[in-house]
């Protein structure tokens, strides 16, 4: 029995590691652009797509299509931050939710008149390869996205505390009329952080595909998610949005004893409601009452 | 009729009737519902099972689920009404996701995915027609009960209170609109109404089934059309059907399932498309291309004219009640508020008097418009308590002060941009009497008080700064309040504008008003206060007539710097 | 030439004109004073220097050279540097990364090192705090980090916004000794302020601002004197 709910356990552990990379991004550009980003999930499944195409096509390994796939989407995050969402800056609030909503339908469906909606999906000589402990299993391919995830974390944490750029960042995320004033040109720094946070759903999206089909509504699927792991654990706070992914991923994989798995999203949407009611700044937030305007 | 244009047309009135009643919410109310197909949703599951299972009419089907949905929308809103901007729109998004998920689940009861049917039984009371006329006749007589019903709210106070909490919250609550009520009422009028379209195309189609119904696509689609012709209009979600509805019908049968997703892709490039070349929609812009005069409301209830002389003020009868000079108006005693580690508001006492002009002055930072939002219901104090008349007012909402006859107005003004001048005035009147027309000619008078009466045509948005904040004023003073706080009135106004601020205020107490001055400017407390309070660093340090305050070393100190002698 | 003109400036604060025709100079190597009630436009007059407000007519010239066209951003890297209303220190950074930002401009950043020893040399508390994180500090603490940050931009001409509001007497004490300090090693310095004494008393020069227009121009100490000065703030 108790090995039954380690098990359970670790697969909560390797969902998460999933979760809280596809919630990383939605953090970042939230905290620094203040841009609450509805077509999030959509880089994700544009990276899934891309890495797919690469690996069938060309046959590279999906590991090494992160190399393209980042950058590539990046750039397109550059582009979209500049020409979608920097024209609304000074635009009514509803503005801007109406475009990144738009973005997210026209991504979706220009990914559904492409592609079709047939599920797409790759076997690596990894994608089913798992560590045996005991009674144990561990998914190979979902370890990887975990440490990786893991890394990212650590990897932002030094980056935005040390790098010129990173500190940028962050300055912008603390008080945007002060970065001006120390010479920061917070147009450039929207723009990279935009492309960061969707260039890291396209090294999300990478590291899936070995083991996750995708539709051109995959997408939207993990963006509810990434919403409920960014209020949970706090928008704007990356470290935040690696723990709730944890947590959230343990909930999932402990809950889908109780509860039929059709019923799993309804419960997301749910927690994500319930959150920004009961307690806006999530576990460890600090940007996020004030934004969502609570009195 | 050719069977396919009764379908076009009927889809059209269809669409139309949806937008008007999404309009309610997004467009009156201005709160963005990405997911109002969940009351569309509601009704159509509702009249369908009634029907199935107790076989109700579905006229009274319809009402049911009207009905169940209306109760929904109050549980949906009261938190999600919490939140604003995005989280909000993405809460409702939520909301629909789990009715739809749960529709499937509950596949007993709803017929889970595959849907449910609804039985051919051609007959008017079962809601089933062989020919499509009987359908457009419904529709369109459901189209005409959504086209009055919107009527009727714009030319409502509870219309007018919409618009008024949708431009700005804060000032409608200090207007006496009790914005949560206000906001919810019309959720679930809208919600009402949304749901009895779901009702109608479950008989049109004779088919439902959870994603048809909890449907993402129609809660776009709905709100597109409304802002796309122009939300917060009747004649806009009309003409935004007019352009989406034959599009819809025509993407539809052209491209059948050939390119599926192109007409949503259309959909997206439309949203932006919008947003960036016409945000106020395509009424709005079809009225700048012609000389219109400015339909709507201003011109149709025009006040009688007669404008009286503005020197000579009509009586603004304050909230009735015996007000004696010697009487306290309002007490307040121990007033602390702290934000985090920084006390603003430190153990404060404080008297107005009634039918005095009370000044309260002090350097930056030294609280005086944490004490004002005290005694205005915006912040609750830590501690302390105030009274008003008697009655225990420390605790209660902005709404309900202005009820009790505490108004004020904004350290920086708070127009509702996008209505008239008069219109904004109006808001304030209607907190005394339900009445739109008396309180548009309680308006006018007051507008004629501060000297506004030529621009009472003109938005909010296009006054000067001085202008809005005489606005403010004239709002503040439609609700007819015994004590008017006034947050620096006087800052930025030119020499001139200072002189006739002045005058005002000396009428107005001349009214039998009390005023409270929160104040920078020196020369105006001087003059016209009959006492001052000093506040410094979140503690009372003097108090008295003018001139006396002015002469205490400790206010000079306070503003000047250290040991500063007046000669 | 003045290292600073302002001549006939319009500045508006979203759609409020908050400035009407406002002209100023600051001279090389001067403190120089404006004072003025609340809502006066003081911190919007300071904010139109530094690019970030609406500027409808009239124009600023620096160090000779228009500056008009010039992003706000990049007007730091001239040597013209503010240091904002309320401090605005970023509050989850720590001290010394707080005085790295300061020198996030091209021109300071290649002499970060030497100009971090020179701060921590004037503000030896700031090195004792070196790894704190800024928003724990006192105000006074703050308030020095505030001006080392500035200084790390090794800034031309300083421009000051307010900078003994919510301090204590004792530091706006130290405060103003150290605005002087600053001077004497070749800073120009425009402050706004409304502790009107201590400003004037060390101003070479000063202007009176009132509801956006200027009202007053003298040499510091002769208008403290001043009968109207008094009457603009206690309204005798």
């Amino acid at each position: 029995m108790t090995s039954l709910i380690v098990q359970v356990a670790i697969n909560g552990l390797l969902l998460g590691g999933i979760y809280a990379l596809v919630a990383i991004g939605l953090t970042l550009i939230f905290g620094v652009v203040r841009v609450v980003n509805f077509a999030q999930g959509e880089f994700l499944m544009l990276g899934m797509y891309l890495a797919f195409w690469l690996f069938a096509f060309w046959g590279v390994d999906p590991y090494l299509a992160v190399l393209v796939t980042a950058p590539a989407i990046f750039a397109l995050g550059v582009l979209v931050q500049r020409v979608f969402i920097r024209p609304f800056f000074n635009a009514p609030s509803n503005s801007l939710i109406l475009v990144t909503f738009g973005l997210s339908i026209i991504l979706q469906n220009s990914a559904l008149l492409a592609w079709k909606s047939d599920p797409r999906a790759i076997e690596t000589s990894y994608s089913n390869a798992a560590l045996r402990l005991g009674e144990l299993s561990v998914s190979v391919p979902r370890l990887v996205i975990l440490v990786v995830t893991l890394g990212i974390v650590a990897g932002l944490y030094v980056v935005l505390q040390r790098t010129y750029w990173g500190m940028a960042m962050s300055a912008v995320a603390q008080d945007r009329k002060a970065a001006v004033l120390m010479g920061v040109n917070i147009h450039w720094v929207y723009m990279l952080t935009f492309g960061l946070g969707v260039g890291l759903e396209a090294v999300a999206g990478t590291l899936l595909i070995p083991v996750y089909s995708v539709t051109p509504s995959t997408g939207a699927t993990f963006t509810i998610v990434a919403f409920v792991v960014v209020v949970l654990g706090g928008m704007g706070n990356v470290f935040g949005a690696f723990l709730a992914g944890l947590i959230i991923g343990l909930i999932e994989a402990f809950s889908g004893f109780f509860i039929s798995p059709q019923l799993q999203g309804a419960l997301y949407y749910a927690m994500f409601v319930a959150i920004l009611v009961a307690r806006p700044q999530g576990l460890l937030g600090v940007v996020g009452a004030q934004e969502m305007g609570f009195r | 009729m050719n069977p396919y244009y009764a379908h076009v047309l009927i889809m059209f009135c269809f669409y139309a009737y949806l937008a008007l009643a999404w309009n309610i919410v997004g467009g009156y109310a201005g709160q963005l519902s990405l997911g109002h197909a969940v009351f569309y949703g509601l009704g159509a599951y509702t009249s369908t099972l009634l029907f199935l299972h107790l076989q109700l009419s579905p006229w009274i089907g319809m009402l049911a689920g009207g009905t169940l949905a209306a109760v929904a929308s109050v549980l949906i809103g009261y938190p999600c009404f919490r939140l604003r901007g995005p989280f909000f729109a993405m809460s409702t998004l939520a909301v629909l996701e789990v009715f739809r998920i749960l529709a499937v689940y509950a596949s007993d009861v709803t017929g889970g995915s595959t849907g449910l049917s609804i039985p051919i039984r051609f007959g008017l009371g079962s809601l089933v027609f062989r020919d499509k006329m009987p359908y457009l006749g419904v529709i369109v007589g459901l189209l005409a009960v959504a086209v009055v019903v919107s009527v009727l709210i714009e030319r409502s106070r509870f219309g007018h209170r919409l618009v008024a909490l949708r431009e700005n919250e804060d000032a409608a609550e200090s207007c006496g609109v009790n914005v949560r009520r206000v906001k919810l009422t019309a959720m679930v009028l809208s919600a009402f109404l949304t749901a009895i379209a779901g009702s109608f195309y479950a008989q049109y189609v004779l088919y439902i089934d959870p994603s048809g119904e909890f449907s993402m696509d129609l809660s776009v689609l709905m709100a597109m059309m409304a802002i796309l012709g122009g939300a917060g209009t009747v004649l806009g979600p009309i003409l935004g059907a007019a352009v989406l509805a034959p599009l819809q019908e025509f993407l539809r049968a052209w491209l059948g399932g050939k390119a599926q997703g192109l007409h949503l892709l259309i959909y997206g490039i439309l949203i932006i498309a919008v947003v960036k070349f016409l945000p106020r929609g395509i009424l709005a812009w079809l009225r700048s291309l012609v000389p219109w005069p400015r339909a709507g409301r201003s011109a149709a209830g025009r006040a009688p004219t007669g404008v009286r002389a503005p020197a000579a003020p009509a009586a603004i009868p304050s909230v009735p009640g015996a007000v004696r000079p010697d009487v306290p108006l309002l007490v307040a005693r121990g007033l602390r508020k702290a934000f985090g580690g920084l006390v603003a508001v430190n153990g404060v006492d404080l008297e107005v008097r009634a039918g005095e002009i009370l000044s309260v002055i002090g350097p930056n930072g030294a609280g005086k418009t944490t004490l004002f939002n005290l005694l205005s219901g915006v912040y609750r104090p830590d501690a302390g308590s105030i009274l008003y008349r008697g009655v225990d007012v420390t605790r209660v909402e902005p709404h309900y002060a202005c009820g009790r006859g505490i108004a004020r107005t904004f350290q920086i003004p708070k127009p509702f941009a996008d209505v008239t001048v008069l219109e904004n005035v109006v808001v304030g009147a209607l907190s005394r009497t339900p009445s739109v027309r008396e309180a548009r000619a309680a308006s006018a008078e007051v507008l004629a008080l501060v000297g506004l009466a030529e621009r009472r045509d003109t938005l909010a948005s296009s006054l000067t700064p001085g202008d809005q904040k005489r606005l403010e004023l004239a709002r503040a003073l439609a609700t007819r309040p015994s004590l008017l706080m006034l947050d620096e009135l006087m800052a930025g106004l030119t020499p001139t504008e200072l002189g006739a601020a002045m005058d005002l205020v000396g009428r107005i107490r001349g009214l039998g008003v009390t005023v409270v001055l929160v104040e920078h400017v020196m020369q105006v407390v001087m003059q016209i206060s009959d006492r001052v309070i000093v506040l410094h660093l979140g503690e009372k340090i003097a108090e008295g007539p003018p001139a006396a305050v002015a002469a205490d070393t400790r206010v000079v100190t306070a503003y000047l710097g250290d040991e500063y002698a007046v000669a | 030439m003045p290292l600073l003109e302002v001549a006939g400036v319009d500045a508006f604060q979203g759609r409020v004109q908050v400035l009407w025709q406002v002209s100023l100079r600051v001279e090389p190597g001067e403190i120089v004073s404006v004072v003025g009630s609340n809502g006066a436009g003081k911190s919007t007059l300071i904010d139109t220097v530094s690019g970030l407000t609406t500027r409808t007519a009239g124009t600023i010239t620096f160090a000779g050279r228009t500056i008009d066209q010039v992003p706000p951003h990049e007007r730091v890297a001239l040597g013209l540097v503010q240091i904002p209303e309320g401090r605005r220190l970023f509050p989850f950074m720590s001290v010394v990364a707080n005085l790295r930002m300061g020198s996030f401009n091209g021109r300071a950043r290649a002499r970060q090192r030497e100009n971090l020893e020179r701060v921590f040399g004037f503000f030896p508390v700031l090195r004792s705090r070196m790894h704190q994180v800024a928003g724990t500090l006192s105000g006074g603490e703050q308030q020095m980090l505030t001006i080392g940050r500035a200084l790390m931009a090794e800034p031309t001409m300083l421009m000051i916004d307010e900078p003994s509001l919510g301090l204590a007497p004792l530091f706006v004490k130290t405060m103003f000794e150290v605005v002087q300090s600053i001077r004497a090693q070749g800073v120009t310095v425009l402050l706004v302020e409304q502790n009107v004494r201590k400003a004037l008393a060390m101003s070479d020069r000063a202007y009176v601002l009132e509801n956006g227009r200027i009202v007053l121009e003298g040499a510091g100490p002769d208008l403290l004197e001043d009968r109207h000065l008094r009457q603009a703030y206690l309204g005798l």
